[in-house]
């Protein structure tokens, strides 16, 4: 294969490697794992197949840029958002568009499928919309009064949690009509939301270099501050355990397993790391692995608190996304050079 | 300096609706310049050409919710900025039009409050445009159209061609008054020399005050002048008890397209000279004397003749503000003459306009401790008010020029160049704000040298 962006280790061999025409916006593996979609900032959609890194399918995607990438829990409808003022919806067996779902111009910076219900959630500026597995516009909704910065469903409920300046709201959609809605405010720019996968709590990397959350059903908050800037990334552990924060070269570790560590001093995983973009747990390994933006790869084991790789540049430009696969030991990679490539990591 | 800055430059427009901004943009991006320039352009904007990257936003504006409410930031800007610096090798640089109302504070503190901004660009400039013919009415309607003033670093007078020599001159003075940093350009429809507003470099306090030297002595020994068009025959100048029972006062001569501007520095140097005392009944020749007017000499109403070889323009500049004399000149048939154009001078408080610059130098270095200390407090107590602060510094032991700049309550510096070998080693610093207290801002800024 050849060797574009990235270069060789030992730890870990490169599976594949794919190159897009600009950075990399965004990546979604498949949840049957079979393909990973990566979104290049300027717009277009390459379906990748997990096994060999064949592209066997390229959408155009989004004029001006996509943004964000969502598939359904069946693994049979990809959506991704963009700068047109549209989210698109996107077969993996056909090369055309399925469904257009547009709503005026502001940036569609949320796309996000329920997982239980095939809902599919769209988040414009300050617009929430809701459309059927039809294409068909449900409901839009206008609960904030500044734009939306993040979606995240609940893994148990069908709950979805929308972030922006001052509030997070809560929806219940059981009832598709009219989701019974709750608020949960916070005096600054809520910009990253995350359930843990045990539902329990609700986290939020803030514009105010905090960390806030909420338990969940009590509502009840907790805060963690002393960042030294904002959040890049957020990622929970399968475990619901740890949560993982990264600000700056700082990866930090926040022991969760008796509850919110509020007044903790949590862990600092050892770099060393440039500025971190992204952070990414295995969903069963307990892996972390972070990126950051002079190309250089980390992959943490939790379980005995070592290196598994330290790979300074690994990419040779900066690194956007990580993306574990998500039952294999293969983790998506995707650098602001454009490159996308897979590694897999030994046993 | 910033050559050897990887940031990507932003200049930031600013204008109220109608200015010429659009036409201003319009220009930037079909000009021949080399560079590539990506626009974020407010959302009533409107590009007449089509452009790659050309990128809408909705002024949202928020508070950093840390415990300083004039600190908030554009939300939208960090969004668009941060997906465009995905994208940095398609351009050289970022445009930034901002609405017409909007107040410059939330995109200027953008740029220092957040950090993967902070990581990435540079705000290079804010550019104002100016109209003539209407900004004196948006000077009176509201705050936006001083804080567009009072924030740029080059202010576009806009539309020359609908008023007339004096007015602009007038204009230039009174914008000069509120910002003494900016540079100042003339021109129709936009047609703007774009080097004078592209890569301004942010701290070329050097320059500016080049460009006005007295900008950093704006005090004068007159509070008052006023241009009055004298009649041949024998006018009057008429004044009453007031505060000091002396008052000093020249008249000088000046040709119709001379500008109150420019004879306030030849006022200066005869207020230095050996004063001619007169009392009441005396006569006054306006040709560039210094007279000492002896008001205490005879109570109630004093009467000086005023004696003019001809007919022309002079400007009565007044040691005191007229209305603390009752000062008035009447013509020859006792009616009073109004003046064509009057300024008040002084502690930068002209017009109405609260907004002010206020500028020092100093030979000695700065402690730079107690300059943090002291810009600290100050801003903490007053942040609000102070809408830019700019630095050149010679700090105590650093063989560095030191560098900053700050909008309300942040502030940022820098080492930039080792200062020279025939270099002096000033620090000079400026304050553009709302209600700015020369004396005490002179006396805190002296405390910090060593």
């Amino acid at each position: 294969m050849t060797n574009m962006g990235v270069e060789q280790t030992t730890a870990a061999r490169i599976r594949w490697a794919v190159e897009l025409a600009d950075g990399v916006q965004d990546l979604a593996w498949s949840p049957d794992g079979r393909w990973l979609v990566a979104a290049g900032v300027s717009g277009s959609l390459k379906l990748i197949a997990s096994t060999t890194g064949a592209v066997d399918r390229e959408w155009p995607g989004h004029e001006g840029g996509t943004l964000k990438l969502a598939w359904s829990p069946d693994a049979r409808r990809l959506a991704s958002s963009g700068q047109d003022g549209c989210a698109r919806v996107w077969d993996p067996n056909r090369d055309e568009e399925r469904q257009r779902l547009a709503g005026g111009s502001d940036w569609v910076g949320c796309v996000s499928f329920s997982p239980y219900t095939g809902l599919l959630i769209t988040a414009a500026g300050k617009t929430l919309r809701a459309w059927n597995g039809d294409g068909h516009l449900l409901r839009a909704i206008q609960p904030h009064t500044s734009t939306i910065t993040d979606l995240a469903w609940h893994p148990q409920q069908p709950l979805l949690a929308s972030s922006a300046f001052g509030k997070m709201h809560l929806w219940d959609w059981r009832s598709l009509e009219s989701p019974e809605e709750r608020i949960l405010p916070h005096p600054t720019s809520l910009l990253i939301a995350r359930w843990s996968p045990n539902g329990r709590y609700l986290v939020c990397g803030c514009q105010d270099n905090s960390l806030r959350g909420w338990i969940w059903p009590e509502s009840q908050d907790f805060q963690m501050s002393g960042y030294a800037s904002k959040l890049a990334a957020l990622a929970w552990d399968r475990a619901s355990h740890w949560l993982a924060t990264a600000d700056r070269e700082i990866v930090t570790l926040w022991d969760f397993a008796q509850g919110p560590p509020m007044g903790q001093t949590p862990l600092d995983l050892d770099g060393p790391l440039d500025i971190v973009r992204d952070l990414a747990f295995h969903p069963s390994q307990p892996w972390l692995a972070a990126g950051d933006r002079s190309g250089g790869l980390l992959v943490w084991s939790l379980s005995d608190r070592k290196h598994r790789l330290v790979w300074h540049g690994a990419l040779r430009g900066g690194f956007q996304r990580l993306a574990w696969h998500p039952q294999e030991r293969l983790l998506a990679v995707g650098g602001e050079d454009g490159t996308v490539a897979a590694f897999e990591f030994a046993r | 300096m910033n050559t050897a800055d990887p940031r990507i430059p932003v200049t930031v427009l600013t204008g109220f609706l109608g200015a010429g901004k659009t036409t201003l943009l319009n220009r930037i991006l079909t000009e021949q310049h080399g560079q590539r320039i990506a626009v974020i352009e407010n959302e009533f904007g409107e590009i007449g050409i089509d452009q790659a990257l050309v990128v809408n936003a909705e002024e949202e504006i928020f508070e950093m919710n840390n415990g300083c409410l004039c600190c908030t930031v554009r939300g939208d800007l960090i969004r668009i900025l941060g997906n465009l610096m995905k994208r940095r090798d398609k351009f050289d640089r970022i445009l930034v039009e901002t609405t017409g109302l909007a107040d410059p504070g939330p995109v200027a503190q953008t740029f220092f409050m957040d950090d993967e901004v902070k990581d990435n660009l540079r705000l290079d400039g804010i550019v104002t445009v100016v109209d003539c013919k209407h900004v004196a009415q948006h000077l009176e309607d509201g705050a936006e159209c001083r804080e567009q003033i009072a924030f740029a670093d080059t202010l576009v007078l806009n539309k020359i061609d609908l008023v007339d020599d004096a007015e602009i001159n007038a204009l230039a003075t009174r914008l000069r008054a509120m910002n003494g940093l900016a540079k100042i350009q003339r021109v129709q429809m936009a047609q703007v020399d774009l080097t004078q507003i592209l890569d301004l470099g942010g701290f070329d306090l050097k320059r500016a005050l080049d460009l006005n030297p007295a900008f950093l002595e704006p005090e004068y020994p007159f509070e008052w002048g006023g241009w009055y068009a004298l009649p041949t025959g024998e006018s009057v100048l008429v004044l009453e008890d007031g505060p000091d029972p002396e008052m000093g006062i020249v008249l000088l001569p000046v040709s119709e397209h001379d500008a109150l501007a420019t004879d306030r520095e030849r006022a200066r140097d005869l207020f230095s000279a050996d004063a001619i005392a007169v009392s009441p009944g005396d006569v006054l020749e306006p040709d560039a004397r210094y007279y000492r007017l002896r008001l205490a000499a005879k109570p109630g109403l004093k009467h000086f003749p005023l004696r003019p070889n001809a007919a022309g323009h002079v400007v009565f500049f007044t040691q005191h503000h007229p209305d603390e004399f009752a000062l008035r000149v009447l013509d020859s048939n006792g009616q009073p003459l109004q003046p064509l154009y009057s300024h008040t001078y002084n502690a930068g408080h002209t017009h109405d306009d609260s907004v002010s610059s206020v500028g020092f130098v100093e030979e000695r270095p700065v402690n730079p401790f107690k300059l943090n200390l002291w810009l600290s407090d100050l801003l903490r107590d007053k942040g609000a008010d102070i809408f830019r602060i700019k630095g050149v510094l010679h700090l105590t032991d650093n063989a560095n020029r030191f560098v900053f700049q700050g909008v309300h309550m942040l502030f940022d510096g820098q080492a930039d160049r080792p200062w020279q070998a025939d270099e002096r080693r000033l620090s000079q610093m400026v304050f553009i704000g709302r209600h700015l207290d020369r004396a005490t801002l002179s006396a805190g800024f002296r405390d910090c040298l060593d």
